[in-house]
């Protein structure tokens, strides 16, 4: 196998991998909700970023495994290969289907790979340029939003230095919003929020909340995968998915100070709301781009998502919500451990067979004497 | 300090300081942060931000006066009204200062003295510009 088709095959595995891990985590939110357990905001951000660490490195695991299993380290039967049972639940007439479009079925991956690799045909060279237009589109859109924000947090006054942690004034910015450079991390407050003592200091908690939970490295990193994932309706689930928990998580971790009034902080939610919503109308045309930065709170309407009074509304009624269970560590590995199982075993489960088991060759005889029955039957006379 | 390309326009708060310093001439942080209403209930350190941000965008100067900087406006308040007028006027009266007057004059519960002192002002305009 050349190194593109392997890389493409990387990708593709890694594309499903992290579907049916989409798939698994909202499956166990349904379970959890059904139960009625109700875990703490922090502890699924902590799930779920874990979750996408796994998935991440599952192509490195499964690669390993099978290197193992090529050494004879790991006995062959502990081998697991989707196609392989697919093929077994046919022969023992599992699937209704003549054994020739079976097997076109089984190939359809590897027909389409090659296809799109050698653009051969005009649904792979249409499928090329669909995704190299998308990747170079989100690319620069990346490319863009990093500029903007440069160029934002370089229009910024100074307001102090802590160490790594630089705060910034701005007078165009909606919203406060937290960044962050190679080195440094940043927090940026419009500067009438300086004559806001009480909401000052509640705002600049849930900022610190966000660089402790390390939310902007991980949206830096969403981010940047976005143009390789740009057509993966999954990858849009979950950050949509880690948008909604990292608020949820920090405005808990806020709540649960015992200096914080929580009246007082969904006050100073909505008096955010409503001077980012009056400033945006003023600075229309400035800051659109939130790309790498984490905001106090959504002011601009987003395609196909909630709108941010739905959000806000949802926030404000977590923040009413009390006694979210918060599970001893291990317990949460104990959770985690099942869910990376199913992760690794479907990164392992969809990689191409290593060679022909003997359900495989049954049915490429299967399909050969279909064939000569074919053949056989072609102008012989029809039976009187 | 670092000197920065003054902004076209001030903030909200900002024009509410050089409202006080221009009214004061000059004057320290505690000097300003008197003039303002007591229920504004600033903090001092808030309040010399705000003024080391006027002092950055070149709308202040500062002086030490000891231990004390002391602030003075770079900008009058004529100066300032004419730049936001004009602002105003090319941002959202594509640039023809009259279509500002008609709304000005239209929606704007203008007394009958206030009327001949415009009238009075184009007169006066239009004589200087004659001769």
């Amino acid at each position: 196998m050349t190194l593109p088709n392997q890389i493409f095959d990387i990708y593709i595995d890694l594309n499903i991998t992290f579907a049916i891990t989409a798939v698994v985590w909202l499956v166990a939110k349904l379970v959890l909700e059904r139960l009625g357990i109700k875990l703490a905001y922090s502890v699924q951000l902590g799930l779920l970023n874990g979750l996408f660490v796994i998935t991440a490195l599952s192509p490195g695991a499964v690669a390993l495994y099978r290197h193992l299993l090529d050494a004879g380290v790991v006995p062959g039967a502990m081998s697991v290969n989707l196609s392989d049972m697919v093929v077994s639940q046919y022969l023992r007439g599992g699937i209704a289907l003549p054994a020739q479009d079976f097997q076109s079925l089984l190939g359809l991956r590897a027909q389409l790979s090659s296809e799109i690799l050698s653009l051969t045909s005009v649904l792979g060279a249409g499928i090329v340029v669909v995704f190299v237009g998308g990747v170079t589109f989100f690319g620069l859109k990346l490319a863009k939003g990093f500029i903007q924000l440069n160029r934002a947090l370089s229009s910024c006054h100074v307001w102090r230095d802590h160490g790594r942690l630089r705060l910034l004034l701005s007078d165009t910015a909606v919203v406060p919003y937290s960044a962050r450079g190679l080195t440094r991390n940043y927090v940026v407050l419009p500067s009438e929020l300086l004559t806001q003592s009480e909401d000052l200091k509640l705002v600049l908690k849930h900022e610190f909340e966000h660089l402790r939970q390390g939310d902007v490295t991980w949206e830096i990193g969403l981010e940047l995968l976005r143009p390789l994932f740009f057509w993966n309706p999954f990858f849009y689930i979950w950050k949509s998915e880690v948008e909604r928990l990292r608020e949820l998580a920090c405005d808990q971790k806020v709540a649960e100070n015992a200096q914080v009034d929580l009246k007082s902080y969904c006050m100073c939610l909505l008096r955010a709301a409503k001077a980012g919503i009056q400033k945006r109308e003023a600075f229309l045309n400035q800051n659109r781009s939130s790309v790498a930065a984490v905001a106090l709170i959504e002011v601009q309407d987003r395609l196909l998502r909630r709108s941010p009074s739905q959000k806000l509304r949802s926030r404000v009624e977590a923040l009413m919500e009390q006694d979210r269970a918060k599970p001893h560590t291990g317990l949460v590995a104990m959770v985690i451990v099942p869910m990376a199982a199913v992760v690794f075993l479907t990164g392992l489960a969809i990689q191409k067979p290593a060679d022909w088991s003997q359900d495989r060759l049954m049915l490429s005889a299967i399909i050969n004497l279909e064939r000569l029955e074919t053949i056989n039957a072609f102008g012989k006379a029809p039976y009187r | 300090m670092r000197k920065r390309k003054s902004n076209e326009l001030l903030t909200e708060v900002e024009l509410e300081f050089m409202t006080e310093l221009w009214k004061i001439g000059e004057g320290s942080v505690r000097d300003i942060l008197a003039c303002l209403p007591p229920e504004r209930k600033l903090a001092y350190t808030s309040c010399a931000t705000i003024m080391r941000i006027l002092d950055e965008k070149g709308f202040v100067d500062s002086r030490k006066d000891g231990k004390t900087l002391i602030y003075s406006p770079r900008l009058s308040k004529d100066s300032y009204q004419s730049r936001s007028l004009r602002n105003l006027s090319d941002k959202l009266f594509d640039g023809t200062p009259a279509s500002l007057v008609a709304r000005l004059v239209d929606d704007y519960d203008l007394s009958e003295n206030d009327l001949e002192e415009i009238r009075a002002l184009l007169d006066r305009r239009r004589t200087d510009d004659a001769t």
